[in-house]
């Protein structure tokens, strides 16, 4: 039995793919949030193999509960949702360690193979996305942020949020050494000087909503 | 001359894939239709919040009211409503100069208009006869 998590924000979305699963007797729907906060929760009581997680949610964006979902001390495979299909967006989620990335307009279809293809542990996309994917193949991805590793991507996330880097050595376990040195790797991977440049690159590319600062 | 029926049936079409809300329902016509009436309730109040004002009273709420209709259209096969959505937050999210963005939020509210029109009965009599037709 492979069990999922479903995190989207539109209730009429869950309910439809809660259907589209229950035809499957190897899958079980074990939660489903509509926020990025309550699944980062959900995801260490249940433990699910699987979280479908939708990019563009209220709080917490997709990106940032795919990276924060798969440093828990049991990460489940995380498939996207999304109707985001173009660059830079697959190419950000996979570079943040999803391993699937459904099209919104074909998740009816696909959610099912994508469970059971990234059970397996094997990568799952859309047949629409291929496209926007080899973008990223032949280097012509402008999305500057794909550079970052997880726990970069990770770390700048909360850095364009305001977290302290004292308050986020407490929060990643790590000291605030650590966090300093990443701070500096992910300044030299994007070419910019401070936490303004950081924070005006994150709303430039959509990881932070204007209105979250 | 086209008769009404035809032409009722071809404008339904246009305004709702039923094939596809019955695949993102799991092929349950019950559960196809308790969210085919969501959506239009949605789209009622969308109405309301979509004009120009509203983008520059507050963009976030007028892109995140455009995203829901972006994302619940495309997966339900109001493709026409999902279509145009796309379109208008892209150049939301781009910051596009008002000559780009108004035809583009005319275009969603025209595909609004078009989802309303025939009321809630008839889309709903139009998905259910369409699948009548793909279980017989």
């Amino acid at each position: 039995m492979i069990t999922v998590m479903l995190v989207d924000d539109q209730e009429l979305i869950r309910i439809g793919l809660k259907a589209v699963l229950s035809h499957d007797p190897e899958i079980k729907v074990v939660a489903d949030l509509d926020n990025g906060l309550d699944a980062l929760r959900q995801a260490r009581v249940w433990q699910p193999d699987v979280a479908v997680v939708d990019v563009d949610m209220p709080e917490l964006s997709g990106v940032e509960v795919t990276v924060r979902l798969l440093t828990l001390p049991h990460p489940p495979q995380v498939i996207v949702l999304s109707v985001l299909t173009q660059p830079p967006w697959p190419q950000r989620l996979r570079a943040a360690g999803a391993r699937g990335y459904v099209a919104k307009e074909r998740a009816s279809t696909d959610i099912r193979e994508a469970i059971h293809t990234v059970h397996q542990g094997r990568t799952y996309f859309s047949p629409t996305l291929v496209d926007s994917l080899e973008a990223v193949g032949s280097g012509s991805s402008s999305d500057p942020l794909v550079v970052l590793s997880n726990r970069e991507l990770e770390i700048f996330t909360l850095l364009v949020k305001g977290h302290p880097p004292e308050d986020l050595a407490r929060l990643l376990h790590v000291s605030p050494k650590t966090i300093y040195a990443h701070r500096d790797r992910i300044r030299n991977k994007l070419g910019v000087r401070n936490d303004v440049e950081m924070t005006h690159l994150a709303i430039r590319y959509r990881l932070l909503k204007e209105t979250t600062l | 001359m086209v008769h009404p029926w035809v032409t009722n049936v071809m404008r339904l079409g246009d305004v709702l894939n039923a094939t596809q809300a019955l695949a993102a329902a799991g092929d349950d016509p019950a559960v196809a239709e308790d969210m085919v009436k969501r959506f239009l309730t949605i789209l009622a109040t969308a109405r309301a919040d979509l004009n120009p004002a509203e983008v520059l009273r507050d963009t976030e709420r007028f892109r995140t009211c455009v995203h829901r209709l972006c994302s619940g259209g495309l997966y339900l096969g109001f493709e026409r409503i999902g279509t145009a959505a796309r379109t208008l937050e892209s150049h939301l999210t781009n910051h596009a100069p008002p000559e780009e963005t108004a035809p583009a939020l005319t275009a969603l509210n025209e595909a609004i208009q078009a989802a309303l029109e025939p009321g809630e009965a008839a889309v709903l009599a139009w998905l259910k006869s369409s699948a009548n037709s793909l279980t017989h």
